[in-house]
């Protein structure tokens, strides 16, 4: 791999991480701690909040 | 049967169905599927999570999507407001992402040398856009619609893919009119 290429690599790396680390920081207080959902999620609908490409708007 | 059938497909399709290696990702596809359905409770799905990182740039940009029909109800103006780790979607295209990047790495297919004029850009970035907001309209890629769809016994996993089908044919054919092909 040359130089160039491992660049790019580092630079779309530490750009999307950055920004999930951004995310984090600026909404961690909306994550509730003591409603995490099921670790076996199946039969308990889907878990948390999280959202699917099928889900219409409710 | 079996045998029969990965012959044809091996003579059908070439190169692509040589080695071993079509089995195991079919098969690690299919595990993987079943251990996303019971971790999460929703089948495998792409497109929400784009969406979803989308809408959160769009409002640290200082938009504000209260008005918009999907983003604006009270549950995805949650979701915006949430960690993006919350979200499983978000989760696996990270996963996704890293797996596509040591795949490439390992084959010497990252970020390859491309050659296109501007008729080819354009046609790229309009076709690109088109693809990710049907992808939107029609509730899923050929991830969420499709193979999550037909896995879990669903019929608009069918429909979407008889008119993926319809617009691949279409596709290809337009491929060869803007100098795309190969």
């Amino acid at each position: 791999m040359t130089m160039r290429r491992a660049a790019w690599i580092a630079l779309f790396w530490a750009a999307l991480l950055g920004l999930v680390a951004f995310d984090y920081v600026g909404t961690r207080a909306q994550h509730d701690g003591f409603a995490e959902p099921p670790a076996w999620a199946l039969g308990h609908e889907p878990s948390g909040r999280t959202g699917h490409c099928s889900s219409a708007p409710r | 049967m079996t045998r029969a059938a990965a012959s044809f497909a091996r003579r059908a399709t070439g190169v692509r169905w040589r080695g071993k290696g079509v089995y195991v990702a079919a098969v690690a596809l299919a595990v993987f599927a079943v251990l996303n359905l019971i971790v999460a409770g929703q089948p495998w799905g792409i497109v929400y999570g784009l969406g979803l990182w989308g809408a959160k740039i769009a409002t640290w940009a200082g938009w504000d999507l209260a008005a918009n029909a999907f983003w604006g109800r009270p549950e995805q103006q949650a979701q915006i407001a949430a960690p993006l780790l919350d979200d499983a979607t978000s989760v696996t295209n990270l996963g996704l992402l890293a797996g596509a990047l040591i795949a490439s790495v390992q084959r010497g297919t990252f970020a390859p040398h491309v050659q296109a004029n501007g008729k080819q850009w354009i046609a790229a970035v309009v076709t690109g856009l088109a693809l990710g907001y049907s992808a939107r309209l029609a509730f899923g890629c050929n991830i969420g619609a499709y193979f999550a769809g037909i896995s879990t016994g669903s019929v608009h996993g069918w429909v979407w893919f008889a008119a993926a089908f319809a617009g691949s044919v279409a596709g290809v054919r337009l491929r060869e009119k803007l100098g795309l092909k190969g």
